[in-house]
Parts: structure tokens; sequence; C-alpha cells
């Protein structure tokens, strides 16, 4: 590649100091080089033995920078991470406040608490849905989509074209209904008969936890006294008692019903005997002409009474479960808010699915904290939720179940021997309409 | 009348010395041109002075040594020229545009994908700059092969130079031999001795001068290519466009590059291009670049490429133990179970068992990762549980090959297996250091699930997945220049930031993996590459072994360019030396001048004072 060009011997001298200047000539364009571009080479062979403390460093400059870049990163999160959850405390204690002041106040301002109180839960889910361009701060390992739905979605539902989901209106007002009863009396029976004296209390069939009903709904009845000798009381040991007007109780005489919630609270409602012509108040029954005449005013009051602690405690208590438990459900903690079914047998409240005749409603709870339903675990490889409904037959597993006994019906095979045959787990919601004809 | 017949003898030599002195001036300036004196002798009775020979005045040891230092310069310079353009390849130190920055920032972009793994931005600046490495690699290694093609082309060239010089001095030798005019004749040896310094810097030569003045010359190692006035013949058999895979052979079936033939006028053909047949000068230097150095280099990528491929697929499982139990399931045609073997003299070898597809087959061992192991192939297609027979195959197979090649240690390994779980131990004699198996876990170049968070970024191709199979031929050689992004990948970014297996959503788990398994993961790189020593593989990261290919590279231009200036000193020393004897000397040649004139002179007034006495004579 590169020869030697043959030299004149007799003019060596002048060739050579050719090539030194040609030598001269190259270094100092080096050295321009060098000064104009303020690097050493521009080749890694010229920087002579720097050369692997210049790779080296070059490589952690890059990995430092990178670092670096990803702290800057994390710290725009965390300022804003702060900022958003320093808000949500602050909208928090605001709420708070205003919701106490709204207490003692009139209709006017509770209408303004309200509307404070929805606008503070809206700034919350904004701060809780707060993104620095590309992450969800609070989504976890799904940073890609919202941690937490809307306002609206959470309260109202909302529904999506395929399926729709129950929002917290819904939830509190079915919980309200199941533990308030068809009567509004918080499940406690109250007979009477007319002309009588005995006036007979029993609690409703759910009133206590069962196996049947994975939860207490309505009043229980724990305790009930009556003051004075006129009134007598015989507790029965399931919940019941009867007061019997025995004579005419005197002025002040007192009958006590103590009722436990379903959260193991208590209320109690003392009614006073009153004068025949003193003012009427719902804490009051008159004594009236006859004993039996007192006994039915003791039953009106008393139900008015019992009534009237089903539509204001016992309302409010179910409303603050309902909200409490949909509040802490999550979908990666695999839990769902405990819904109300009617139970197949009875025909009353139960929060277990599996003694449900069918769910309430087609709609899976809502939405606004998890979005897939509880019972319904994946298997495999995630999928979307296709179906909010379970499988009818508790036993079943894996993807397959027994076939129900409605479905047996008409088959050749023995109903039992039917049911033996596995049939895979029905996906797609089936609408109520199909449901029934095919039951 | 002696005076006037010395007069007349004295002014003709005087003229042939100062013609001598005017040509020597004349041609201070020409390549080639020695010096030339003329010595006068005093002929027999009286009778004047007659002219002698003209003589070329040189140093004899001095042209030898010019001639080897040529030949040296000629080397260094060739290599020193070849090697700084490999230097170049790899960028100006501290750009983004060195191969080293190409690599820093693709690992950065993994970093900040880290961060920001739900950005698609983030994603596909990932792939950009992946692919930005790899076309880098692919274009540096086509460099190399293109500096080994203009290679292949400049021997072309300069064996046909050479060739017409050798024809040359075989002409001149003949016609030296029938000259008998001194002066025409020293214009020949002139000529003949520029010729051989010119052939000098293309090959080691050494001369020897023949009696009838004919010189006959030979290559350093002893091939005589010219004698008198017979010259052998030089022809290069060029082989168009060379590959990865084109390499020298002694044996000219398997060999995929040109050769340098010398044709003797007897008919003998010498391959002239056989390593240490020539030892000097640009054609050793060429054929040194071409069959060694650039390989290397090329090899070096290779091995980069299949690292940055491997260091992202493969999982390495190793077995320290004695005998060594190791799981080998899943391995991949191409994947190898390295097992060091000790034997009782202390030394120690590495059997590399490859995995192939069909019967066991002995396997070049410079394509693993050890060029001085027993390779063997072991068929891994056989069915699931017969592992243990494929094993055994192999190993057999080995011994025999190891047998017939004459080995003084050879490994004797027993192999049993149960399931995919090979246990490995060694009969007495020597003893079975552990064993270490590089599994690939993506099935295809499509698959980013098996073996999670491992995946295929970089292929063979856009979408092959590079195993390192020698089935067919050795996937790493040339593999620098196909490595490519998956073309998979770049159709569907989120592969990157999947958080499991079968599970899309983004997390910067993956991304974290890949960087840690490019910057901190110890990998083997084979010992062909040259780094850290030929006879063991090299272990580092491939951030690591990045920096020392650029860093080899960096040292061996600017050893090369030292070497080169230490080369060039000695080399105008010897022609420093070479003209202070024949070079002419104009203020030597103005004096001999200013005394031949003076003598030219005296022998004038002889002759005027002889006639002067004879006009005198006359009139007596």
């Amino acid at each position: 590649m590169t020869t030697i060009p043959p030299f004149a011997a007799g003019s060596y001298t002048v060739s050579r100091n050719t090539s030194q200047l040609l030598a001269l000539k190259s270094q100092l364009s080096d050295l321009t080089n060098q000064l104009s571009s303020g690097l050493t080479s521009q080749t890694y062979g010229g920087l002579g033995g720097a050369r692997t403390t210049a790779l080296s460093a070059q490589a952690s400059i890059s990995a430092l920078n990178g670092y670096s870049s990803v702290i800057d990163t994390a710290q725009t999160r965390a300022k804003l991470g702060t900022t958003s959850l320093s808000q949500v405390v602050s909208v928090a204690s605001a709420t708070n406040s205003t919701l106490q002041n709204g207490l003692q106040s009139t209709s006017l301002d509770t209408q303004a608490a309200k509307s404070t109180a929805l606008n503070n839960l809206n700034a919350a889910l904004d701060a809780l849905n707060q993104s620095d361009g590309s992450v969800y701060l609070f989504g976890g390992k799904k940073g890609s989509t919202q941690p937490v739905a809307d306002a609206g979605a959470i309260l109202y539902g909302t529904s999506d074209g395929t399926k729709t989901l129950d929002g917290l209106q819904t939830i509190v007002q079915q919980q309200v209904d199941a533990d308030v009863g068809p009567n509004g009396d918080g499940r406690v029976t109250q007979t009477y008969v007319a002309n009588s004296t005995m006036i007979s209390l029993a609690e409703g069939p759910s009133a206590r936890v069962t196996a049947q009903n994975g939860g207490a709904f309505g009043f229980q009845l724990t305790d009930v006294k009556a003051t004075g000798t006129a009134i007598g009381v015989s507790p029965n040991p399931s919940g019941q008692a009867t007061l019997s007007v025995n004579g005419q109780p005197v002025q002040g005489d007192t009958v006590t019903v103590k009722l436990t919630l379903p959260d193991n609270t208590t209320t109690t409602i003392t009614l006073t005997a009153a004068a025949a012509n003193a003012p009427t108040t719902s804490t009051t029954f008159t004594i009236g002409a006859t004993p039996s005449a007192t006994a039915k005013n003791l039953n009106d009051t008393l139900s008015a009474a019992i009534k009237n602690a089903a539509s204001t405690t016992l309302s409010a208590n179910a409303t603050a479960r309902a909200t409490t438990d949909f509040f802490a459900a999550s979908t990666d903690a695999n839990t769902t808010p405990k819904r109300v079914y009617a139970d197949a047998t009875t025909g009353g409240p139960t929060y277990l699915i599996a003694k449900a005749a069918a769910a309430p409603s087609r709609s899976s709870p809502s939405s606004g904290i998890r979005a897939r339903a509880a019972w319904i675990r994946p298997r495999g490889r995630a999928r979307p939720i296709r179906s909010v409904r379970a499988p009818r037959c508790n036993s079943a597993r894996g993807p397959m179940r027994r076939r129900s006994r409605a479905s047996c019906r008409g088959s050749p095979l023995s109903p039992s021997a039917c049911r033996q045959r596995a049939v895979p787990i029905l996906r797609r919601p089936i609408r109520p309409s199909l449901r029934r004809r095919r039951r | 009348m002696n005076a006037i017949w010395n007069a007349t003898a004295g002014l003709k030599a005087t003229q042939a010395a100062i013609n001598v002195v005017s040509q020597n001036v004349a041609n201070s300036g020409t390549a080639g041109y020695v010096r030339r004196t003329i010595s006068t002798v005093s002929t027999e009775g009286n009778l004047g002075v007659t002219v002698g020979a003209v003589t070329r005045s040189f140093d004899t040891a001095a042209l030898k040594q010019l001639r080897s230092e040529t030949a040296g310069a000629a080397y260094t310079a060739t290599r020193a020229d070849i090697t700084s353009q490999l230097d170049k390849l790899y960028g100006t130190p501290g750009s983004a545009t060195a191969l080293d920055g190409t690599f820093n920032t693709f690992t950065r972009s993994l970093q900040e994908l880290t961060a920001n793994p739900t950005s698609a931005a983030a994603r596909s600046t990932v792939l950009s700059n992946a692919s930005a490495l790899a076309s880098q690699i692919n274009a540096a290694a086509s460099n190399v092969q293109s500096l080994r093609n203009g290679i292949e082309g400049q021997l072309a060239t300069d064996t046909a130079t050479a060739s017409s010089l050798l024809s040359n001095i075989a002409t001149l030798n003949a016609k030296i031999q029938n000259t008998t005019d001194d002066s025409s004749k020293a214009d020949l040896q002139d000529q003949r001795d520029q010729a051989i310094n010119s052939l000098s810097s293309y090959m080691d030569l050494s001369t020897v001068d023949q009696r009838d003045g004919t010189v006959t010359v030979l290559t350093g190692s002893g091939v005589t290519l010219v004698d008198r006035g017979n010259a052998a013949t030089l022809s290069f058999d060029g082989h168009g466009t060379l590959d990865a895979s084109s390499r020298y052979s002694t044996d000219s079936s398997q060999r995929t590059v040109g050769t340098i033939t010398a044709t003797t006028p007897g008919g003998a053909k010498i391959d002239l291009g056989a390593p240490g047949v020539m030892r000097s000068g640009s054609l050793a230097a060429q054929f040194e670049l071409r069959d060694t150095t650039l390989p290397q280099a090329q090899r070096q990528l290779d091995d980069l490429a299949a690292g940055m491929a491997t260091a992202l697929t493969n999982k390495t499982v190793t077995s320290t133990t004695n005998p060594a139990q190791i799981d080998i399931g899943g391995m991949k045609p191409g994947n190898t179970l390295t097992i060091p073997v000790t034997f009782g003299d202390g030394s120690v070898r590495n059997v590399v068992l490859v995995a192939g597809t069909g019967a066991s087959k002995p396997v070049d061992p410079s394509v693993t990762s050890d060029s001085t192991s027993f390779a063997q192939t072991f068929d891994v297609t056989r069915v699931p549980g017969d592992t243990e027979n494929a094993i055994k195959d192999a190993l057999s197979a080995m011994r025999t090959q190891a047998t017939a090649a004459g080995y003084k240690n050879i490994p004797n390994i027993t192999a049993t297996a149960t399931g995919s779980v090979v246990t490995l131990a060694s009969n007495t004699g020597s003893t079975v250091g552990g064993a270490t198996a590089s599994i690939t876990q993506p099935n295809s170049a499509n698959d980013f699930a098996n073996g999670y968070p491992q995946m295929p970024l970089f292929t063979d191709g856009t979408s092959k997945l590079y195993t390192g199979s020698v089935d067919t031929s050795a996937q790493i050689t040339g593999f620098a220049q196909r490595i490519a992004v998956n073309g998979n990948l770049a159709n569907n970014s989120s592969y990157l930031t999947a958080s499991g297996a079968n599970d899309l959503t983004a997390s910067g788990g993956r991304a974290q993996s890949l960087f840690t398994s490019l910057t901190s993961t110890q990998q083997t790189f084979s010992s062909a590459s040259g780094i850290g020593g030929v006879t063991a593989p090299y272990t580092a990261s491939v951030a690591q072994f990045t920096q020392d290919i650029i860093s080899a590279q960096g040292s061996a231009a600017s050893a090369a360019a030292t070497l080169d200036n230490t080369q060039q000193v000695s080399l105008s020393t010897a022609q420093s030396r070479f003209s202070q004897s024949a070079g002419v000397n104009i203020d030597s040649e103005m004096a001999n001048l200013i005394a031949l004139q003076t003598a030219y002179g005296a022998n004038a007034r002889v002759l005027t004072a002889a006639r002067d006495m004879l006009n005198q004579l006359l009139q007596i």
C-alpha cells in the first residue's frame, strides 16, 4: 500500500529538509486542530494512555446523566404527588368543617354544604387523578389508566354499552331498603289485636347474622323494659317481647325498647305515659280510658317511634356502612362492595350471592374504585370482564359448572345424571327476559 | 617528443575527468544516480597517462541496509495507515457518534424508559437508538471488509508492479553482462540497483553479486526471484469481493482470498502469501492486515453484536461442583455447554459442547468462546429424555477427534442425565471443574413471553433469532454486518415495557433489566477476538467489551504509528549513510573541477613549451 519513493542520493539533504518541513507543518496543523476543537485527538488512538480512562469516563457520564434525568422525572412526580396529597388533606378537612357547620344550621345551609361537599369530592378525585404528562401518579403499576373514576360514575353509576355499573347511590339505596324493610320499620314486626291489651314485638328473621344471610339486616330487639306495675313485659329469648297493659299506668311510667343495629351500635326508644290531656309528642303515649285504650295508644306511639328510628338512625347507619364498604373495596385486593340480594328460599335479604335467587339487578356494583367484580376471578390471561353474573352453581370448579336443575328439565337423562355433566359457564350476561324464559 | 605525447594524453585524461565531473554535477538530483569516479593510470615508457575505469562510488553495506530499512519502512507505514483507518471507524472521542457514544446513548434511553414506561415516545427512542447502534456496528463491519477489499485490489496492482520490476532486473542483468563500455555499464547498473531498491519496498530481499556482473535476487526467506537473465513471474488470483467468511488457507481449495504465486522460469510454483514467506515490505504488511488484523477486528465486532443479542436473550446456568450437575433444558441450536477439565499435570482445557441438530460433528473452536477448546456439537433435537445419549455421543466423538489429532491430555468425561439435568463426572486422572451453559430463552424472534424479562431486542436480520447456531455455518461469522433491531418489536414496542410474560401493562421493570444486562451482567467473549489475550475467554459486561474493542484498536493504531515513526527514522539514517558515499557532493566536484582546470592549463602549457622548443629547433 505505502511504498517508499526512490530518492536522489546527491540531493538527499535537500529532500530530507523538505520532508522535515512537511512533518513540522503536519504537527502544526495537528496542534491547530487541537486548539480549535479543544480535543487532544480526533481518534481514540491519539489519546494515548488516557484512552481507557476516557472511555470509562464517557460511560460513567452517560450513566450518571441517565440517573440524573430519571431523578428529575421522579422529583417532578414527588412534588406533584405531595401537592396532590396535601390538596386531598385540605379538601377533606374543609369538607369536614363545612359539614359540621351544616349540622347546626338551617336547611338552606345544608344544601350549600351538600354542593360544597360534592365540589370537594370532585377536587379530591382530580387530585388523585394527577398526571405528570405520562403517568398517573397514583396509578401504581397501571400508570397509563386513571386510577379513580369521576364523581358522577362513583355516585350515580355508569354504563359503557355492554354493562351497567352501579354507583354509590344505588348501593346505599339498596342497603337502606334492605335494612329499613318494606314496611319502614327496620323489619320489626309489631302485632296488636284491636281492643286487646297485648302488644307483641318481634325482630325480623334476618336481624341476626346467620349462615343464610351473611350479615344482619334491620333492628335486633335487645331489651324491652317497663317501669311501674301496670305494664308487664315478658321477654322471650329469640328477639321477641310482649307488652301487656295489665292496668292503667300512672303518669311518668316508661316503656323502653332497646334496639341493636347491624353494626352492634344500639338505639333506645323510651316512651313515657302521659295524662290524657297532655300535648301529644312522639315519645309519649296517652293514658286512655281503659287499659285497652291505653294499649292502643302505646301501640300507635311505639309503631311511630320504631318507624322514626328506622328512617333516621337505621337509615343513616345503613348509609354509612354501605359507603364505608363501597370505598374499602379495591381491585388490587380483589374485594368488592357487599351487595344485597334476595334470598332464594326465604325471600329475605342476604349478602351471599350463592343464596341469592338472582342478582337484584343485572348490573355489577360500581365502578369507581374497581373495574372487575371480585367474584369473577381472572383465570390465566387477563381479560376484560364480560360477565357480571356469578356462576349459579356454587360448586363450579374452573370454567365449568354443573348444570342447573332448571336446565336439566326436559333432558332424557335422570336429573342427577344430567347435572353431573358439566357445562361451560356462560360468560356473556344473560338478559333477565331470557333468563326468565329459560327457567 | 615525449612531452608532446604526455601533454596530449594529459589533456585527454583531464577532459575525460571533466566529463565525469560534469556528469556528476548534472545528475546530482537524479534519483538512483550514484557518484562516479574516474581513475588515471600512467603508461609505461614515459608515454603519458591513460584513462582508467569509470567506477560507481558507494558503500555496499549501506546499500544493503538501505534496502532492508526500505522494506521495514514500507511494512510499518502500510500497517500504520490501515490501523489508523480502523481506529477512525470508532469515531471521535467523547462525541455521540463514536461507537461507545452510540452505545451509551442507547443504554441511557433504556434508563429513561425505566422512569417513563407509559411514554410511547420513550419506547420509540429506545428502538431508534438501538437501531442507530446496530447500524453503526453494521457500518463499521462493512468498513472493515471494504478495507480488506481495498487491500485485495492493491495486492493485485502491487504484484503486477513487482513482477515487472523482476523482469526489468533480469533484462538489465543480461545487458550488463554484454556491455563493455564502462560508462554505459554504470548507467545500467544504476538502473538495476534502482529497480532492486524499488522492489525492496514491496518485500524483503537479499541479493548476491555474481562474477559476471549480474545480481541474483532472493526473498528474505530464500526464494529465488531473479537469477541472471531469468526472472520469476508473480501473479495474484484476486477473489473479487471479500466478506467476513473469506479467509486464507494454505490449501488452495479452501482459500477464499487471493494469494501471490511466483512461477520460476523452470515452471515451479511457490505460494508467497503463506505465513512467513514474506517477512517485511508492503506486501507482507498487506497479507498480515488482510488475513489477521482485519479479520480480528471483524471478529471483535461480531463478538460485540453477538454479546448484545445474547445478553438480552440468554440465561446462564452454572454448576461449580465436581461432578457437575446442570439443567440444560430449553437449549437452542448454537447454545453452548462449557466444561473445564483439569488434568493430572495441572493443565486446564475447556470442552465446549455446542447444541446442534443432527449427528454430532466437530466444531472449529475459534467460533466458540475458547479457541483452544475441544468443541463438538450434540443433538438437541433428539426426543426429550434422550439428552444423556446425545451428550454421551458428543463426548465420545470428541475423544475420538482429540485422540486422532494426537493431544496428550484427552478429557474423559462421563455423562448421565435425569430429564434435562445432566451430571458430568470425570474418570481418574482429571477433574471436572464445573459446567456453564448459556441458554437462549425466547423460542423465536416473535416470542416476548418465554423467559421474561429476557427478550430478543437484537436479531439476525430483522426477523431471525440469534442463537449462535453452527448447523450450516457459524451464525456468529459476519453477524456484525447483519445485526438489526427485531422487526416484531418495531411493530409493537409495548413489549419493552411489559410487566410480565403475558401482561402488557406498562412498567419499567423490563427496561431496567435490559439496562442491567448490558451494563453490569458479566458475559463471556471469545478468545478469538484477541481482547484479554488469545488463549483464554474474556469475561466482561457488553458495555465494558465495547470500550475494550475501541481501546484495543486505539492502542494498536497508536503502537503502529509509533513503530512507523521509529522505522522512518531508521530509514532516513540508512538513506543518509548511503548518500554520504553515493551522493554527489557539489563542493568536492567544484574543487575537482578547479584542479582539473589547472591540470588542463598545465598540460596545455607543456604542449606550448614543447611546440616552442620544436620551433626553435627547426629555426636552427
